[in-house]
């Protein structure tokens, strides 16, 4: 099938015009059918998109099921997938219903809601297939609507604050990056992102007013791209965005939010800067080491202070980014490889873990890790799986969490064993926030009269869980199912990489920097 | 009850067994299990390949396997894999001599795990199953000692102090002052502060009297001519 990316890329889009024109009124039956012709396009683009990774050949390193035709003032719709971003596609269609599921208690302005998810999954999808600098940008920057949306319509009393801060940190961003992009095509001619993977921009050093930038027009675009990938990581310090987004979202919107959205600023280092400013990534890599193994053990800390169970969970978010930052700039086979397993893991387990909040915030409409205590006499299920996922958080060998960590240290250990040694402390700090976030929320007697009646998982919650236990388990024990795929074009990618910056003779920084 | 004491006693069969091996087991069959090439195999392999040499049974046993079949009987074929079953697994490095060396300690050492236990156990027998007021005077004659033991050596107030309170206070810091004060602090005193006031100046500009536009303009050729006449028109 010619067109599978762009039928993946827009059922979402189409049945939430079906549902904005055909849908009306607040009656049960009318919720009742929302909810289902959210669920089912949301499940049949998952289908749709299994279509695309069963047809994938992960030996082609170039990019597949490539679509191109002519769109407005002469630019291209191009889209397309290859061994890295077919999997942030898989992520986003898997876990779309999910959220869906996760939001079946909503009611207020359901079809609104229902619209704004589905629109968004469009958008993100889009992301991660477009092959054309304008529409990626337009993918990008549109997918900050409905979330904008979701979290100042559906979200908690502070959510307006957030909404705006979440839009306006993003969004600032951005700007540099479209400037960025203008400048790209005003050197390369095109906005193909294929094209422009294969040109050599300038970097030769400039002189702006006064000052030398060494790595020239490269650096100066790798920075403006930094600006809106760094924030939408979110790497510190410009993470603040993240915790007050999270704890004002619902649930559902937070899951989205740290399983797939935050992951489009390291699919953005990946598609952009590492391939195509190799001399400023090099030049600039231990910038991000440090921004990096900063963040790591800054927001672990500041996880191990908080009291809302969701700014906890949002800022160990943080420290696991900086993981991948980290991976994805040293810039070498297991880097990189355990950067995009690390994204794709965090997918599975910070939604899961949002999705623990949200069971027992809906029974007792409360985040404060105080309000609870010994939970597991009343909610045992609950207690096993929010257990499995708060090990999968601290890296529990056996679980997803683990490989991604230990592969992001085993590459940057071979760059700069200094990062990888701050790096590697944070393992010991989540563990510590994690396990005590648990011991406080589950363990112990249940004293407070108000959890004396909570009670446990129904049916539709514990399947809700279900596809992330056996993912997260099932990467955790045999990683070579994301590692076979993405295995050859980040070799690819690597192996560009670093002839690009040998040819341009620039000794490498990054490795300059390697001590043992 | 039962079931947990069973679990324990068969896993405690299995470590004793696990241990018993590299301390009183046959030499050569220890040397083997964990894939060591005894002396004279060594001796006569190539220098260079001795390293490899101590990872490689498994390897080397499955190259010759198509021979073996040749002229051994079906039937022996789970033995011979039950036999092969981790070997090479762990890595032992020519200068690692840890597990011969366990061959060779005094007998004292090979036994000291069963004395402590067997001490222990003959102590929990007087303390909880014969004499149960022993407990109590060995405390009261001993405060001291008795309360350090107690208090786990106070292992956790050490940590307490040395690890969990510091690290509590730099995350509150990190918390209220890094994202509090200075990061949301700055950006909002940037938002909120800086900028409304320069856009308070400029609406004031905005007044609707032709004088006020006219004196922007009076102002804006005098700072043109100012720089044109000090850069020279460059």
């Amino acid at each position: 099938m010619s067109n599978l990316l762009s039928l993946v890329t827009f059922i979402p889009l189409v049945a939430a015009v079906i549902l904005a024109l055909l849908s009306r009124g607040d009656s049960e039956d009318s919720q009742r059918n929302v909810k289902y012709l959210a669920l089912a396009a949301t499940v049949f683009t998952f289908v749709a998109s299994l279509m695309v990774l069963f047809g994938f050949d992960s030996s082609d390193t170039g990019f597949q099921f490539v679509e191109e035709h002519s769109w407005l003032l002469g630019m291209q719709y191009k889209m397309g997938v290859d061994g890295i971003s077919v999997l942030f596609v898989m992520l986003t269609t898997f876990t779309m219903p999910l959220v869906i599921a996760a939001s079946w208690n909503v009611s207020h302005r359901l079809k609104e809601y229902m619209i704004a998810f589905l629109v968004l999954e469009t958008l993100m999808i889009g992301v991660f297939c477009a092959l054309d600098l304008v529409l990626f940008y337009m993918f990008f920057e549109a997918g900050l609507i409905p979330m904008f949306l979701i979290i100042g319509i559906w979200g908690g009393k502070a959510r307006i604050y957030a909404s705006f801060k979440f839009f306006l940190y993003t969004f600032l961003g951005s700007v540099l990056m479209l400037v960025a992009m203008v400048a790209m095509f005003a050197d390369a001619g095109t906005t193909d992102i294929v094209v422009l993977l294969s040109h050599n921009f300038g970097s030769e050093t400039l002189d702006v007013f006064g000052f030398q930038i060494l790595g020239g027009a490269q650096t100066l675009m790798w920075i403006a791209f930094f600006a809106s990938f760094a924030v939408k990581m979110p790497m510190w310090p410009v993470h603040t965005w993240l915790p007050d987004a999270h704890v004002q979202a619902p649930t559902a919107g937070s899951v989205v939010l740290a399983a797939i959205l935050l992951k489009m600023g390291g699919y953005g280092f990946l598609r952009f800067s590492l391939p195509m400013f190799p001399v400023a990534s090099d030049l600039l890599a231990p910038l991000v080491f440090w921004l990096s193994a900063i963040a790591i053990v800054y927001t672990s800390l500041v996880a191990l202070a908080q009291q809302d169970m969701k700014k906890l969970i949002a800022y160990s978010s943080v420290a696991h980014m900086g993981y991948v930052t980290m991976g994805i700039f040293a810039a070498n086979q297991q880097g990189v490889d355990g950067a995009i397993f690390q994204m794709i893991s965090h997918g599975f387990i910070s939604g899961a873990l949002f999705l623990c909040v949200g069971v027992i915030y809906d029974r007792m409409h409360t985040r404060d890790i105080d309000a609870y205590g010994g939970l597991v006499n009343r909610m045992p299920s609950y207690a096993l799986i929010f257990l499995f996922f708060t090990m999968a958080n601290v890296g529990l060998p056996g679980t997803s969490g683990f490989v991604g960590e230990f592969l992001t240290l085993m590459g940057i250990f071979q760059v700069n064993t200094w990062v990888a040694l701050f790096a590697a402390s944070g393992v010991i700090l989540s563990a510590a926030y994690a396990l005590w976030l648990y011991r406080r929320v589950v363990l112990g007697d249940l004293i407070k009269e108000s959890l004396k009646s909570i009670t446990d998982m129904g049916r539709r919650e514990k399947m809700i869980f279900a596809p992330l236990v056996v993912m997260t388990l099932l990467l955790g024990v045999y990683p070579a199912l994301v590692l076979d795929i993405i295995g050859p074009s980040v070799a690819a990618l690597v192996e560009t990489y670093h002839s690009n910056v040998a040819a341009h003779g620039i000794v490498s920084t990054a490795a300059s920097t390697a001590s043992y | 009850m039962l079931v947990p004491l069973a679990v324990l006693a068969v896993g405690a069969i299995f470590s004793g067994m696990l241990f018993y091996k590299p301390f009183f087991g046959d030499h050569h069959k220890v040397e083997v299990f964990f894939g060591i090439v005894d002396d004279s195999e060594a001796q006569g392999a190539d220098h260079a390949d001795v390293g490899f040499s101590l990872i490689a049974p498994a390897h080397a046993a499955s190259t010759a396997e198509p021979e073996a079949h040749a002229t051994t009987d079906q039937s022996d074929k789970p033995k011979k894999i039950l036999d092969k079953l981790g070997k090479g697994a762990i890595y032992m490095s020519p200068t690692n001599t840890v597990l011969d060396d366990a061959h060779h300690v005094h007998w004292l050492v090979k036994v000291s795990p069963f004395i402590a236990m067997a001490l222990g156990f003959i102590t929990a027998w007087l303390f909880y199953m014969t004499k149960l007021d022993l407990p109590r005077r060995v405390a009261e004659s001993n405060p001291v000692l008795y309360r350090f033991l107690l208090n786990k050596w106070y292992f956790d107030e050490i940590y307490d102090v040395i690890f969990v309170r510091p690290t509590q206070w730099m995350g509150r810091t990190f918390w209220k002052l890094g994202d509090g004060k200075i990061i949301d602090g700055g950006i909002n005193g940037l938002a909120m502060g800086i900028i409304p006031f320069f856009t308070k100046w400029a609406a004031r500009m905005q007044s609707g009297y032709i004088f006020t536009y006219a004196f922007g303009m009076v102002i804006g050729i005098a700072v043109l001519v100012t720089w044109m006449t000090i850069a020279g028109g460059k």
